[in-house]
């Protein structure tokens, strides 16, 4: 029992993790549909500028800002200068488009990083919690606590200001917002800073998670994103989130319990599989 | 004669080889209703999204209250009081309908920074709005999901969201097509009533009979050109609004 109930802490964890990747892309493609591949580079840049950041300064709060300041720039330069640029032609041209970024930002962080693991020896300033001879370690606190605080901004914005209600009404339909006066491309450029500074937030966690930052470490994310907002429903946030948390839990039991000869890997994409065999609108999406 | 309010000079949009509007001349001058016809695919809503931005012209001018506004983005077409429908309506599904209207209220002022993280929705922008829904009369329905609303009232919906963007001037597609008789009868009386609150109307509209009832001068297109432009009496007369709309049996069948 008491492994259990730490499987499953360990598993919303990666949940959490998983949320907070797959939000950026659920968003995105909420108001541009189309698939932000590029994402998780801007990930990837996350923890490492998170990691330069904590070096030279020791100060992890400088880091998570630092990161999530330059993620963002990268993020809205990214819009700008590749998907404004492609969005008049077919969707899969700013895909490829985006493939390119990914691949690119891979490089340049291989370039001047250098193509080894570095460590992030971060202790983040949480307590460690024993109860009932159960341990929640500082860093899974710390995720837990983070992913809820970005989660509730999220849930603010969207639903409780003007930015929310009109990246509702761009995500539904952009041109109409504009004939309502609504400013389709800075409400675009707004998303990407939301999205691309949630992924810095998820780089530096995954950092020091797994206490590992390497060129490539946005390449599993950057698919495994993909599959789940599929499973959760394309353009649905709450069904990204949804999806992400069921899957860090369902790898992480059935890792420890079943012996499923599947790397844990593929199981993202056997529940993308059946969901587009059962259910193709996916968790939340709606059938349009 | 009177400043024209919005005039269209020579205005084209070619999609590669396809003329879909070709130098096409118009001028609307305050409180008119305008009717556009013409034929599918004679370029009647392909216009309208070059008036409101969603296109860029290819050759041409569109001047709206004495300024340019070719090249503007949509956005800020709309700020200056022109609102529209689309011939296919599209409330935002998932927001009530009087956050239908606040939103096209509430994001007029989206241009400062400062306000977008306010929560939406004061106590002004819901009185205003209550009232455009009054004006179409919707009241009863304000707290309804958008995405459940008959066609009828998705209708007046859409012309309550223009409303509230276009102090100006309302871009109409189409709002007519698919409502039964008695709510045509209503619809024809809205529009009047806008009129005559001070709006000026240009709709797309191929229900002859409401056409030609309701509008002041008509303004026919086909194959992306303007055919004729006139009072509704002498169109009906006209030799190739005839041949190019109604065929050669005359528009005594159709009316």
């Amino acid at each position: 029992m008491r492994l259990f109930i730490e499987q499953l802490l360990n598993g919303i964890a990666m949940g959490s993790i998983y949320a907070l990747i797959t939000l950026g892309l659920a968003l995105v493609y909420g108001v541009m549909r189309i698939l932000h591949v590029a994402h998780a580079a801007v990930f990837t840049v996350g923890a490492y500028v998170g990691l330069f950041i904590f070096q030279a300064t020791g100060s992890l709060a400088l880091a998570f800002v630092g990161s999530m300041v330059a993620c963002a720039i990268l993020g809205v330069v990214i819009e700008r200068f590749v998907y404004f640029p492609l969005m008049k032609y077919p969707p899969f041209v700013p895909l490829i488009g985006s493939i390119a970024v990914m691949l690119s930002i891979e490089e340049v962080c291989r370039l001047v990083a250098g193509p080894y693991i570095l460590t992030f020896p971060a202790k983040l300033p949480f307590p460690d919690i024993y109860a009932g001879g159960i341990q929640i370690s500082s860093t899974l606190l710390a995720v837990y606590s983070i992913t809820a605080i970005v989660l509730f901004f999220l849930w603010y914005i969207t639903t409780r200001t003007e930015l929310g209600l009109a990246m509702r009404a761009a995500s539904q339909d952009i041109s109409i917002s504009g004939a309502m006066g609504i400013n389709s491309h800075l409400i675009v450029s707004i998303t990407f800073v939301l999205g691309s500074a949630i992924a810095a937030i998820a780089g530096i966690l995954v950092g020091i998670y797994y206490n590992q930052v390497y060129p490539t470490m946005g390449a599993v994310p950057a698919y495994k994103s993909l599959a789940l907002i599929v499973v959760g429903g394309l353009g649905s946030v709450s069904g990204a989130v949804i999806a992400s948390m069921l899957l860090g839990v369902a790898e992480t039991l059935l890792i420890g319990y079943a012996n499923i000869p599947l790397p844990r890997d593929a199981l993202a994409f056997i529940a993308m599989i059946g969901v587009l065999m059962w259910r193709s609108e996916g968790l939340l999406g709606s059938s349009r | 004669m009177t400043q024209p309010l919005l005039s269209v000079n020579g205005v084209s949009k070619y999609f590669g080889g396809l003329k879909a509007v070709d130098e096409v001349d118009f001028d609307v001058f305050p409180r008119e209703i305008l009717g556009i016809l013409g034929p599918n695919g004679a370029g009647k809503t392909v216009l309208f999204n070059l008036i409101s931005g969603i296109y860029q012209p290819t050759a041409g001018e569109v001047h709206f209250c004495g300024q340019r506004i070719d090249g503007l983005p949509p956005h800020l077409i709309a700020q200056r009081g022109m609102g529209r429908t689309f011939q296919i309506v599209k409330p935002f599904g998932s927001l009530t309908v009087l956050q239908n209207v606040l939103v096209a209220r509430g994001v007029m002022r989206y241009g400062h920074l400062t306000k977008i993280w306010g929560p939406w929705g004061s106590k002004a922008e819901i009185r205003e709005a209550m009232e455009v829904l009054d004006k179409v009369g919707l009241t009863e329905l304000a707290q309804r999901k958008a995405s459940l609303l008959p066609l009828g009232n998705l209708r007046r919906l859409e012309i309550a969201r223009a409303l509230i963007v276009g102090h100006t001037v309302l871009l109409l597609d189409e709002s007519f097509s698919g409502l039964r008789h008695d709510e045509i009868g209503q619809l024809e009386r809205l529009i009047r009533r806008i009129r005559d609150d001070g709006r000026t109307i240009i709709l797309i509209e191929h229900n002859m009979r409401v056409t030609m009832g309701l509008c002041d001068r008509i303004v026919v297109l086909d194959h992306g050109r303007k055919i004729a432009e006139g009072a509704p009496k002498d169109i009906q007369q006209d030799e190739a609004v005839i041949e190019a709309y109604l065929g050669r049996k005359g528009i005594s069948h159709a009316s």
